[in-house]
């Protein structure tokens, strides 16, 4: 079985479970709305002070959302003995990084399409206009979201204090990712599509093939025994 | 360790005199001119001797297996 | 007690006489700034202090990958000094830098790329120390905290190139032309102090490393 093989079929188990229990999804969108409820709070109902930072609360939201999800990567392994289950796979490690990577990266796009338009809706900004820029924001933020978390998870798996040191470690390594989705949200929903957002967008597809590279390299460093 | 005590007071002494030789000499903004140097001496010495007393209480229970297990 | 061998004491003394003749110098002896005034003088320790910082953090960035190559503890004892001494360092940096912001810029911290980089530097860095006292297996520390010290390093460049794409406040950064003699010396001499005052740390903290692997190791055995 090659190794794109194993990633598809750890993908595919990890889905049919969540799609089956929903435990993850669920509480993700209960968390990030709420999130987001608590940051109209704090502002208050200045609608163009809200449309203003709706990009960086909208990121704020969705990086504590997913952060949730991640501690949860490997979960279904964990049972088993934490990494000790994830080493009982046979073939490349490759395949469990790849594959929980894709999982986690369709979780977070999921709650995101239900998240987005809730943001659009609370901060009172129009987003449909700018679907196309937004999306590919949100996908660009997500997988390098993803890409690291995915990866730190897995170091941290068997770490006391875990709960702690997964956000200690993620997100100074998540700067620039989440530099690039603010600063490129803003700025499409401002309109500026044309100047600006492009860089951003360069930023964090650099981000995104730089880690993934690296993470996929030294994946099976990490979960050696 | 008793060298320590030593350098805490000639560091308390070096701050006074910093202190008053940037007020003698009228520096504006003295203030932020001798905190700036006061945290960097102070903070350097303060982890020189921190390492010198970890390296004590270790070197110390290191020998105490020693008599021990060798 | 492990023997201290002459050359230790001697970068000692010669570390601590610089550090005191630069001081001296910067703060007695060398002009104030024309444009500055006297609170320019901070840079004498501040701009060493962070040049020293991000040389710890790439010894640290080499030391992680050798060990990964080799898997010797003698590369991840040096990492582990490396990188307790450069958030000593770091946090000096960030300290002597709002001491000479506030004055300057009227504010103690404001989101230029170096300041911001700086800060996320330290928050990487505290993580690694984190990870490490998390983490009891000594291979496993080793292995773990090379891993994060790659990455943590590799996500500088890029971490300084987008937020300095965010914001532009900091002084540009000055090339010897545009600055006057005195000052280039004071601050080389400065640089040259901070970096004896690396080594010699360095060379005690590798020293306590290797004594917290013994101690760990005749544990293990006596258990």
């Amino acid at each position: 079985m090659s190794v794109l093989h194993r990633a598809w079929a750890i993908v595919w188990k990890d889905l049919l479970i969540e799609a089956r229990t929903k435990q993850s999804f669920n509480a993700m969108v209960f968390f990030a709305a709420l999130v987001l409820f608590i940051f109209s709070f704090a502002l208050g109902p200045d609608t163009e002070l809200l449309q203003r930072v709706a990009g960086g609360l909208l990121w704020v939201g969705i990086a504590f959302t997913g952060l949730l999800s991640l501690s949860r990567t490997y979960q279904n392994e964990e049972t088993s003995g934490g990494l000790e289950g994830l080493r009982a796979y046979p073939g490349d490690p490759r395949a469990i990084y790849l594959g929980k990577l894709l999982g986690n990266i369709v979780l977070l796009l999921l709650v995101e399409a239900v998240l987005i338009p809730a943001a659009g809706i609370l901060f009172q900004a129009n987003l449909w206009p700018h679907a196309w820029g937004l999306a590919l924001v949100s996908v660009l933020g997500t997988i390098g979201f993803s890409l690291v978390g995915t990866f730190y998870s897995a170091l941290t798996v068997n770490l006391r204090a875990r709960e702690v040191m997964l956000p200690l470690l993620l997100f100074p390594a998540l700067v620039p990712v989440l530099l690039g989705a603010v600063n490129a949200t803003t700025l499409i929903l401002e309109g500026d599509l044309m100047g600006e957002a492009i860089v951003w967008l360069r930023v964090l597809g650099a981000f995104d093939i730089i880690f993934f590279v690296i993470c996929i390299w030294i994946f099976p460093i990490a979960l050696e025994e | 360790m008793r060298k320590w005590s030593v350098i805490g007071v000639v560091y308390v002494v070096a701050l006074i005199l910093l202190w008053v030789y940037t007020g003698q000499v009228g520096m504006e903004n003295r203030g932020f001119i001798f905190a700036g140097y006061g945290l960097t001496w102070g903070a350097l010495l303060w982890y020189a001797f921190r390492l010198e007393s970890r390296e004590q209480t270790t070197a110390r229970a290191v020998d105490s297996f020693a008599v021990a297990g060798d | 007690m492990g023997p201290k061998s002459v050359t230790e004491k001697l970068l000692g003394i010669l570390a601590l006489g610089a550090m005191l003749v630069g001081s001296y110098i910067g703060l007695a002896v060398v002009p104030a700034d024309a444009a500055q005034g006297n609170v320019q003088r901070l840079m004498y320790v501040h701009v060493p202090a962070a040049w020293l910082a991000f040389l710890a953090f790439f010894v640290v960035f080499v030391m992680s990958v050798l060990y990964l190559i080799q898997r010797d503890e003698r590369w991840d004892n040096v990492a582990a000094a490396s990188a307790e001494i450069g958030v000593v360092f770091t946090v000096v940096t960030l300290l002597l830098g709002m001491m000479w912001g506030k004055p300057t810029w009227g504010v103690f911290w404001t989101w230029d790329p170096r300041l911001t980089t700086t800060a996320i530097l330290l928050a990487i860095y505290v993580g690694y120390g984190a990870l490490r006292s998390f983490a009891d297996d000594a291979e496993k520390r080793a292995r773990w905290s090379a891993i994060v010290g790659v990455i943590g390093f590799a996500n500088v460049p890029i971490v300084y190139m987008s937020v300095t794409w965010w914001r532009t406040l900091h002084q540009p950064p000055s090339s010897p032309r545009s600055v006057a003699p005195d000052i280039l010396w004071t601050l080389m001499l400065n640089l040259a102090a901070f970096t004896l005052v690396y080594a010699y740390l360095m060379v005690r903290r590798i020293r306590l490393a290797k004594l917290e692997g013994e101690l760990e190791k005749r544990m293990a055995y006596n258990a």
